[in-house]
C-alpha cells in the first residue's frame, strides 16, 4: 500500500542526501581546484625560473647556468624537489641532484604531456609535475649587436623542455581534513535529516492523519458527523467540504432507507395482521361456513393487496436505476392529458368535477412516451381522487424560452405546507391511519422517479387557499415547440367538454 | 365481559371481533377515533382494544381524551409501530398494555382477559365461589371436579357475577357488560340467562348460588353451599 508518510520521507531524505552530496562535492572540487591552481602557478614559476637559466652557447648548443647551491631544494635530502631539463635534441641537459641519476620522466612522456599532472615522486611521495617549454636566451651581451666577422649564431626555435616535480603533500594535507569534514558533516546531516524530515513529514501530514482517523470513525450510525473545515489546511479544505457533502447525501440516503424500510414494514404489518387474525380465528372456530367463506374472500383480497404493494415497490426499485433514453418519440402533452382524463370520465362525473385544459399552444416533447404517460396519468389520477367534491381541476400548458411547463391544479383543503416536503417520499399518505386500501402511497414517489428519468423537474405548491398545484418543467432539450396550432385538439377537447365536464381552452 | 374494539382495518376488525365473540366477549366496534371515543365515553367496557393509527382522531388522542374525561377502562393499544419509543409513548399516554401487529390472536385474547381481570381487581385466573371453580384463563367451570359445559354468554355472565362476588349486580350492569350493541335485548333477557345458568351450576338439593335481590339484581354468594 502506498504510504504518503513513507513516500514524503523517502523523497525528502533522498533530496536532502542528493543536495548534500552535490554541495559537498562542489565545494570539495572548488577548493581542490583552487589549491591546484595555486600550486600549479607556483610550479609554473619554478619551471620558468629554471627555464630562464637555459642558454644557447655560441656554437648553438644548449647549456644551463645552474648550481645546486643556488637552489638547495633540488639537492638530495629530505623531501627534495625534482627537475629535469631536456635539450632540443632530447638529451638531458640538467637534472636535480635529488634524482640521484635517475630520470624524472622520459622525453616521450614529456613531449606528450600538455598540462600539470600528478605523479608519484621518486622517493614515493605524491607529487605534481609540469612540463615547461623554455626558449633559451643567446649567451652573452652581443646578441643585440651581432659581430659581422663572426658567422651569425643560429638560434634554435626548438625549445628546451623543463620538467619540474614538487611534493603535493601540502594540497593533500589541506584536502584530506576537508574531505573528512565533509564525511562527518554528511553523516551528521544524514542523521539529523532523518529526524528532522520525519518530524516535518509527521507534522505536515498530521492534518491528513487526523482526517483519516476521523473518516475511519465514521460509520452507518455516525453519519451525522461533519469534518471540521475552519481548522484544516487550505489543501484539505476542499476534501473536507466534499466529504461533508458526501456524508450529508449518505445520511439522507440512510434516513430515507430506514424510513422506507419502516414504512414497508408498517405497510406489510397490517395485512399480515389481518391474515393472521383471520386464519387463527377461522382455525379455532371452524364451524361457521358462511364466516369461513368471508375469511377466504378476505384472505384473497389481502393477497392481492400485498401483491400490488410488492409490484409497486419493485417498479419503484427498478425505476431508481438509470434507464437509457431509448425509444424516444414525439409526444403531445395535451393529447396525453386528454387521454388520461378520458379514462376517468366516470369518476369525474360522479364527483361532479370540472376539468379545464388551458394552453397557449400545444407542447410536443421528444421523450419516452410510456414513462411520460405514467407521470401525467398518475398526477391526473391523484387530482381526480383527491380534488374536493364538485371542485375544479385545471391543467395549464405554457411554452417558454427554456422549454415547456405543465401545471396541474385542483381544489384541496386538506394539504398543508409541511406536506409538500414529504409527499414525494415513498409511502407518504395524508391519512396517517392508512385506512385507504386503494392507494399505497407509492404513486408520487414513482412519478418523481419517472420524471427524473426523462429529465423533467417536478414541484408542488399551494398557490392559494384550498388549492394544490403540481408543476412539471420540461427542459427545451426534450420540448419541441409546436408553432402550428392543431385545431383538431380544440375540437376534440370541445367534444369531451360536452361529454364530460372537461373544458379545454386555447388562448 | 364487554369489550370495545376500535380498528380502522375492516378485515382485522371483523376477524378480531368475531374471535372475541366466539371466546365469550360482548364486542362493540368502531372504525375511527371519533366513534371510538364516543363509545368509550358513553358505554361501560371491561376493556378497550384501540388501534393507534386511526382516521379522524388517532388512538393516542382518543386515549388521552378518555383519561381526561375520567374513564379508567383498561386499554390495550394495537399498532404496527414497534419501536421502544412508540411503546413508551403509548404506555405514558395511559395505555395498560401494548400489542404490535401482526399478533397471535391467542395472545390478544390472553391480554384482553388479563385486562378484564385487572379491571375487577382480580389477578388470579381461578375464582372459587363455594363449590364452583372458575378458570378465567381456560374459560372453564368445574363443580367438585366435574366440568360444567356453558355457552359463551352463560360463561360471561357467570364470570361477571364471580368477578363481583358478594356484591349485588343490577340487570342494567349485566346488560352493559354481557351484551354488546348487536344483541337484541328483551326486557327479560337477563332473567332468562340467569335462570339458564342456575340450572347448570346449581345442585338440585341445595340453595342456588345466584340469589335474586328483588328490585336490585343478583348476587353470587360465596357461602351459599
Amino acid at each position: 500500500m502506498i504510504s504518503l508518510q513513507r513516500r514524503f520521507t523517502f523523497w525528502s531524505l533522498g533530496g536532502v542526501a542528493v543536495l548534500s552530496v552535490v554541495t559537498a562535492a562542489s565545494l570539495y572540487i572548488y577548493v581542490r581546484t583552487a589549491l591546484y591552481r595555486q600550486f600549479d602557478a607556483g610550479l609554473r614559476t619554478r619551471a620558468q625560473t629554471l627555464g630562464s637559466l637555459l642558454r644557447i652557447e655560441d656554437d648553438g648548443r644548449y647549456a644551463m647556468d645552474f648550481s645546486d647551491e643556488s637552489m638547495p631544494e633540488y639537492l638530495a635530502g629530505a623531501k627534495p624537489d625534482y627537475f629535469q631539463i631536456f635539450g632540443p635534441d632530447g638529451a638531458v641537459l640538467e637534472k636535480s641532484e635529488s634524482l640521484k641519476g635517475t630520470n624524472l620522466i622520459s622525453l616521450a612522456t614529456a613531449r606528450a604531456i600538455q598540462g600539470p599532472w600528478n605523479l608519484k615522486l621518486p622517493d614515493g611521495r605524491p607529487g605534481r609535475a609540469i612540463v615547461w617549454n623554455a626558449i633559451p636566451e643567446p649567451d652573452g651581451d652581443d646578441h643585440d649587436r651581432p659581430n659581422p666577422k663572426v658567422a651569425p649564431k643560429v638560434f634554435s626555435s626548438t625549445p628546451g623542455i623543463v620538467v619540474i616535480a614538487l611534493d603535493r603533500s601540502p594540497i593533500n594535507a589541506t584536502l584530506e581534513p576537508l574531505l573528512s569534514a565533509f564525511w562527518i558533516g554528511g553523516l551528521i546531516l544524514a542523521a539529523g535529516s532523518i529526524v528532522v524530515v520525519r518530524f516535518i513529514v509527521w507534522q505536515s501530514l498530521r492534518p491528513v492523519n487526523e482526517l483519516a482517523q476521523a473518516a475511519e470513525n465514521v460509520g452507518p450510525r455516525t453519519l451525522d458527523y461533519r469534518f471540521e473545515i475552519d481548522s484544516v489546511p487550505a489543501e484539505l479544505r476542499l476534501v473536507c467540504e466534499r466529504l461533508n457533502q458526501l456524508l450529508e447525501r449518505l445520511d439522507q440516503a440512510f434516513r430515507r432507507e430506514r424510513r422506507l424500510n419502516a414504512d414497508i414494514a408498517h405497510e406489510l404489518r397490517t395485512p399480515i395482521a389481518e391474515l393472521r387474525s383471520l386464519t387463527e380465528v377461522a382455525r379455532r372456530w371452524p364451524g361457521d361456513a358462511a364466516q369461513s367463506a368471508t375469511y377466504f374472500d378476505d384472505a384473497h383480497a389481502i393477497a392481492l393487496q400485498m401483491g400490488s404493494l410488492v409490484n409497486s415497490l419493485l417498479t419503484l426499485s427498478r425505476s431508481q436505476g438509470q434507464l437509457a433514453l431509448i425509444d424516444q418519440e414525439t409526444v403531445s402533452v395535451q393529447e396525453v392529458l386528454e387521454k388520461s382524463f378520458a379514462t376517468r370520465d366516470e369518476k369525474i362525473i360522479a364527483r361532479k368535477l370540472r376539468v379545464s385544459i388551458v394552453a397557449s399552444e400545444d407542447c410536443n416533447i421528444l421523450t419516452m412516451r410510456a414513462l411520460f404517460v405514467r407521470v401525467v396519468d398518475n398526477l391526473i389520477a391523484n387530482a381526480v381522487d383527491y380534488a374536493m367534491e364538485a371542485g375544479c381541476i385545471t391543467c395549464n400548458i405554457h411554452n417558454h424560452d427554456d422549454g415547456c411547463t405543465l401545471s396541474i391544479s385542483n381544489d384541496n383543503d386538506s394539504l398543508a405546507e409541511e406536506d409538500l416536503k414529504e409527499m414525494f417520499e415513498p409511502f407518504w399518505r395524508k391519512d396517517s391511519a392508512r385506512t385507504d386500501l386503494q392507494h399505497s402511497g407509492l404513486g408520487l414517489a414513482l412519478v418523481t422517479e419517472y420524471a427524473h428519468q426523462i429529465g423533467i423537474d417536478i414541484t408542488a405548491k399551494l398557490p392559494e387557499r384550498s388549492r394544490f398545484e403540481i408543476t412539471l418543467r420540461i427542459p427545451r432539450a426534450i420540448a419541441m415547440q409546436n408553432s402550428v396550432f392543431d385545431s383538431s385538439i380544440e375540437k376534440e377537447s370541445a367534444a369531451r367538454n360536452h361529454a364530460a365536464p372537461i373544458a379545454s381552452a386555447m388562448d | 365481559m364487554r369489550v370495545l374494539l376500535v380498528e380502522d382495518s375492516d378485515r382485522l376488525r371483523r376477524s378480531v371481533s368475531h374471535g372475541l365473540r366466539q371466546a365469550g366477549f360482548a364486542v362493540d366496534t368502531a372504525i375511527d377515533g371519533e366513534d371510538g371515543l364516543h363509545l368509550a365515553r358513553t358505554e361501560n367496557y371491561d376493556a378497550i382494544v384501540l388501534d393507534i393509527m386511526l382516521p379522524k382522531i388517532d388512538g393516542l388522542a382518543v386515549l388521552q381524551k378518555m383519561r381526561n374525561a375520567g374513564k379508567d377502562t383498561h386499554v390495550l393499544l394495537l399498532t404496527a409501530r414497534d419501536t421502544v419509543a412508540d411503546r413508551v409513548t403509548g404506555l405514558r399516554a395511559g395505555a395498560d398494555d401494548y400489542l404490535v401487529k401482526p399478533f397471535a390472536f391467542e395472545e390478544l385474547l390472553a391480554r384482553v382477559e388479563a385486562l378484564v381481570r385487572r379491571q375487577h381487581q382480580n389477578k388470579q385466573p381461578r375464582i372459587r365461589v363455594g363449590p364452583l371453580e372458575i378458570n378465567t384463563a381456560a374459560r372453564t367451570v368445574e363443580r367438585g371436579h366435574v366440568r360444567i359445559t356453558l355457552s359463551p354468554r352463560e360463561y360471561s355472565l357467570l364470570e361477571f357475577l364471580a368477578m363481583r362476588r358478594g356484591q349485588v349486580v343490577s340487570r342494567t350492569e349485566i346488560e352493559a357488560h354481557i351484551y354488546d350493541m348487536q344483541a337484541d335485548l328483551m326486557s327479560n333477557v337477563v332473567d332468562s340467562a340467569v335462570c339458564a345458568l342456575r340450572k347448570k351450576i346449581d345442585d338440585v338439593d341445595k340453595p342456588s348460588l345466584i340469589m335474586t335481590r328483588r328490585g336490585m339484581g343478583y348476587i353470587l354468594q360465596e357461602n351459599a353451599s
